[in-house]
């Protein structure tokens, strides 16, 4: 809690701080970890949780004890629905029943029977998330991933918990921050770490590390030249999946992967692994993994050699290579990382599919302090707290910038103010980040499509350029046309107001615009209502015209034993089709001539039905047979096709469009009617 | 009641036994002693079965149950399996339960209506334990002991639980359970509970180490004074009505 008494340390520390709370270990100042603290795990984060849950401000210097007293009196006093593993409290039965089903509650139990720290509800939504989030396979390949890793998603999740607090160092800084990085960065496998509170345990142990030796070794870490070679190697090899990369600093210096398939379809595990148990299969698949695997191994082995001199340069090595895929890191004719300064160390985090990304992902990881739970110092504001700040910075302050600029005491009013500019500079860029991530009501407004209420909340002055937790402004969010019309309409009216181009807002909509665009909509649409007219008369005259076929094949039927009505027929056909085209225009005339046929059908069948009745009587006369009974009436049918009409000699159909068949002077239309009328003939 | 007894010489006789409303099971044992406690006691009311769980007579840590159903361990026979089948009434389903940790009283407690497990069952398991003893399944310790089936003994009326249990332990657990609880011990100051007693809504077996002390807590929190089991209440009253008129 020092930083509060020390205004220019604190606001130091605002400026050091990452917004995301999480910092390469290379890109640290020199000074990061001077006069720090080693804190023993136990120790870390027992009372912080506690201030976020309870919103206790920090502002209160001795706010530790009053938590501490608060945090008792509440397992005494308040025995109603409370969770005295994770020191919650609850509204009800029911929210204490589903509380103790909850999986937070279950880890934390287990954190607390191991004797660790429980976490609260927010950390552990947190770790979840990060370990789950920028999940990404950058292979394709099909290959499952070993089994003995993301079967138990869950479980990896709490372990990783667990983990993490064993396998991390806790520095307190001297700002009064706590921050932590990954032990295997600068301490191998079979060091340990000695800490005041067990000090008489381990006293005589030596490869116990004293906190002096720790900090020094993380002080030779940051202060590592940037230009010699030392680099550190993070190898990864699982399920036919190897990636290596060798890092110097931050920068990728070289990498390779590698994939081969070796891991059993379905199955699950390696060839190999199957073929140990002793039923070795001879299948096609097995073959090839097993080819696969040596082949694996030849690479990666050939890849180990060609990196001999990054392997003799570098200061550690990071290995993540579980059962079998050890052997094959290790069981080299030569071994090739034996160099005896550099450390061979396991990877201490979740490790997933081995690609290029995840080794970065792992390598960034190990090499960043995180900041411990956030006693979230209180960033100054303003430029005038900046001023006071610098203004007291004279007695004891441990700022090493300030300090040199105090050494100078003549030009310390010139030098003060710009290191001020750079100082706001920084803080107002920082708290310009935070801003970034906050959802205003604007946001809200934008999304629920509410324009006047957008409107409203941008006359009001609210930031259009403020983005949400996912980057997005109040425009990107406002999914109705009318809303973002009214964001454009504001921006028109206050160009210079705000950086329209940060809001992502595309272009002013001026009245002009409004208007031409409005006009233009206008003359779309009278063009639309037209097109649409036209094509409502066309639809009518196709209906008129189907309706009058209709008719027509009706009376087709009807006509086909009259001459009189195929005349008649004829004649309408003949109509019809000259008026198709002029249909649209004559819908009335039509209409006339329809019921004007209907009639003229009426009395065809009336004629019809009086000349069936005349031709049987005749016929019943003549007593003809009945193929000369049709033939006749065929006959007068034909009469009436037209003399030039070509017609069968037999059946006298017409052979109009027929290519006829000829005999003699006759002519047919198929052979049958050839046979039937040479016999006629040959009978007469 | 709460009655004393031995199993060949030990008092732990939650290890031999195991009571529930609906059935008993008892240890094969040496002595027919043990057993015929158990029969004179219950004989009238519930079944009482003599078994063997996976080849051992600690069928009271290896099994968990109520007058639902009883969940046995992956390395119960089948031989066993069918004999429990068998002998226990219809309505109680017999389960058996594939989970690594096969001791399966140690790390369940429960009644009819709540369950305490341990905190490392599966969640097939818990959701097993849900289903066939028809309970609401909390992970939870007693006084920092995960064993929570060997450090805690609870019907429906009342529980007993490890005497280092704080009181606010003891207040959140009997408003999670929704019965009272006191701390105690068993069998002259055991702290394993469940092991030293067997107990359902209307009696109990303790271990004959058990001072009068120990025995008057457990008959006052479980309720036994006054308690009978319901069905010979259920079953007398017709009978008694009958000779009445």
């Amino acid at each position: 809690m020092a930083s509060e008494h020390l205004p220019s340390s604190s606001s130091s520390a605002a400026a050091t701080s990452p917004v995301n709370w999480h910092r390469s270990i290379f890109d640290l100042p020199v000074n990061f970890f001077d006069s720090c603290r080693l804190l023993s795990p136990s120790l870390t984060s027992v009372f912080e949780p506690l201030s976020i849950s309870e919103n206790y401000s920090s502002e209160n210097p001795h706010s530790t004890d009053d938590r501490e007293e608060k945090s008792t009196k509440t397992g005494v006093f308040f025995p109603r629905w409370t969770c005295n593993t994770c020191k919650a409290e609850f509204d009800s039965l029911q929210d204490q029943r589903s509380h103790f089903k909850s999986d937070i509650h279950r880890f934390n139990v287990k954190l607390s029977i191991a004797g660790k720290d429980i976490v609260k509800e927010e950390d552990f939504d947190e770790l979840t998330m990060d370990s789950f989030k920028d999940y990404d396979v950058s292979s394709i390949s099909g290959s499952e991933d070993e089994a003995d890793k993301g079967a138990y998603p869950r479980n990896d999740a709490s372990k990783g918990l667990i983990e993490n607090i064993r396998q991390k160092l806790f520095i307190l800084l001297q700002t009064g921050e706590r921050v932590s990085v990954w032990k295997s960065l600068i301490i191998n496998d079979s060091e340990s770490v000695l800490y005041e509170n067990d000090k008489d345990a381990w006293n005589d142990n030596p490869l116990c590390l004293r906190e002096n030796e720790v900090i020094e070794r993380l002080r030779t870490l940051i202060q590592e030249p940037k230009d010699s070679t030392s680099f550190r190697i993070v190898l990864l090899s699982s399920g036919g999946h190897f990636a290596g990369c060798v890092f110097h600093g931050n920068t990728v210096v070289a990498h390779k992967t590698f994939h081969r398939y070796v891991v059993r379809a379905k199955a699950g595990k390696k060839q190999s692994s199957k073929d140990a148990t002793g039923k070795a299969a001879h299948s096609a698949g097995a073959a090839l993994r097993r080819h696969n695997e040596l082949a694996l191994k030849k690479e990666i082995q050939e890849l180990l050699a060609s990196w001999k001199s990054y392997f003799d340069a570098s200061s550690c090595v990071f290995i993540h290579a579980p059962s079998s895929n050890r052997n094959v890191l290790f069981n080299g004719d030569k071994p090739c990382f034996s160099h005896q300064f550099c450390a061979i160390r396991n990877v201490p985090l979740t490790v997933r599919r081995p690609t290029l990304k995840e080794v970065k992902r792992i390598y960034s990881q190990l090499t960043q302090v995180s900041y411990e739970v956030e006693e979230k110092e209180i960033p100054p504001s303003t430029k005038e707290d900046m001023l006071l700040s610098s203004s007291t910075n004279d007695n004891g302050n441990l700022d090493p910038c300030i300090e040199e600029l105090g050494n100078d005491l003549n030009c310390r009013d010139s030098s003060k103010s710009p290191s001020i500019n750079v100082k706001s500079d920084t803080i107002s860029s920082e708290s310009d980040s935070e801003v970034v991530c906050t959802s205003t009501p604007l946001h809200e407004a934008a999304q629920s499509g509410d324009a006047q209420k957008v409107l409203e909340l941008l006359e009001q002055g609210l930031d259009p350029c403020i983005k949400d937790q996912r980057g997005r402004t109040p425009y990107m969010l406002a999914n109705e046309k009318e809303v973002r019309n009214t964001f454009r309409r504001f921006m028109a009216s206050n160009l210079e107001k705000w950086d329209w181009n940060a809001a992502k807002v595309p272009s002013a909509l001026t009245k002009e615009m409004e208007e031409s665009q409005a006009a233009k909509q206008a003359e779309k649409e009278s063009k639309r209502k037209a097109r649409a007219k036209e094509l409502k008369k066309l639809r009518r005259a196709r209906e008129k015209k189907a309706e009058a076929e209709a008719a027509q094949s009706q009376k087709t039927v009807a006509v086909s034993q009259n001459q009189a009505t195929v005349a008649s027929v004829s004649k309408g056909w003949q109509s019809q089709s000259v008026g198709i085209s002029r249909i649209s225009k004559e819908e009335e005339l039509k209409r006339a001539q329809a019921l004007e046929r209907e009639k003229r059908a009426a009395a065809a069948e009336r004629r019809i039905a009086e000349a069936a009745a005349a031709a049987t009587h005749s016929r019943d006369a003549q007593g003809s047979s009945t193929t000369v009974g049709s033939t006749t009436s065929l006959q007068s049918k034909s009469g009436l096709s037209g003399p030039g009409d070509i017609s069968c000699s037999c059946c006298n159909t017409s052979l109009a469009g027929k290519v006829p068949f000829h005999r003699y002077n006759y002519k047919y239309c198929g052979t049958s009617c050839m046979h039937v009328h040479r016999e006629i003939l040959e009978d007469t | 009641m709460a009655t004393r007894l031995q199993f060949e010489n030990s008092c732990e006789v939650g290890v031999f036994s195991k009571l529930t409303n609906a059935y008993c099971l008892v240890a094969i044992g040496g002595s027919e002693n043990f057993y015929s406690t158990f029969e004179s006691e219950l004989a009238d009311v519930i079944p009482v079965v003599k078994t063997s769980i996976a080849g051992t007579r600690i069928i009271g840590r290896l099994c968990a149950g109520n007058k639902n159903g009883l969940l046995v361990p992956h390395n119960t026979t089948d031989q066993e399996l069918q004999h429990l089948r068998n002998s226990l009434p219809d309505h109680v389903v017999v389960q058996l339960i594939e989970e690594k940790l096969s001791a399966l009283g140690n790390c369940i407690a429960c009644n009819d209506h709540v369950a305490l497990t341990h905190t490392d069952l599966d969640k097939e398991t818990e959701e097993i334990i849900a289903d066939v003893l028809g309970v609401e399944v909390f992970r939870q310790t007693i006084a920092g002991n995960i064993l929570v089936g060997s450090y805690c003994a609870f019907s429906n009326r009342g529980g007993l639980v490890h005497p280092h249990t704080s009181i606010e332990d003891l207040d959140e657990l009997s408003t999670l359970l929704q019965v009272p609880l006191v701390a105690g011990t068993i069998n002259r100051g055991s702290e394993v509970i469940a092991a030293g007693m067997t107990v359902n809504d209307w009696t109990a077996f303790c271990g004959s180490d058990t001072t009068a002390t120990e025995l008057s807590v457990i008959e006052s929190v479980f309720k036994l004074r006054e308690a009978q089991p319901s069905a010979i209440v259920d079953e007398m009253r017709k009978s008694l009505i009958d000779t009445y008129v």
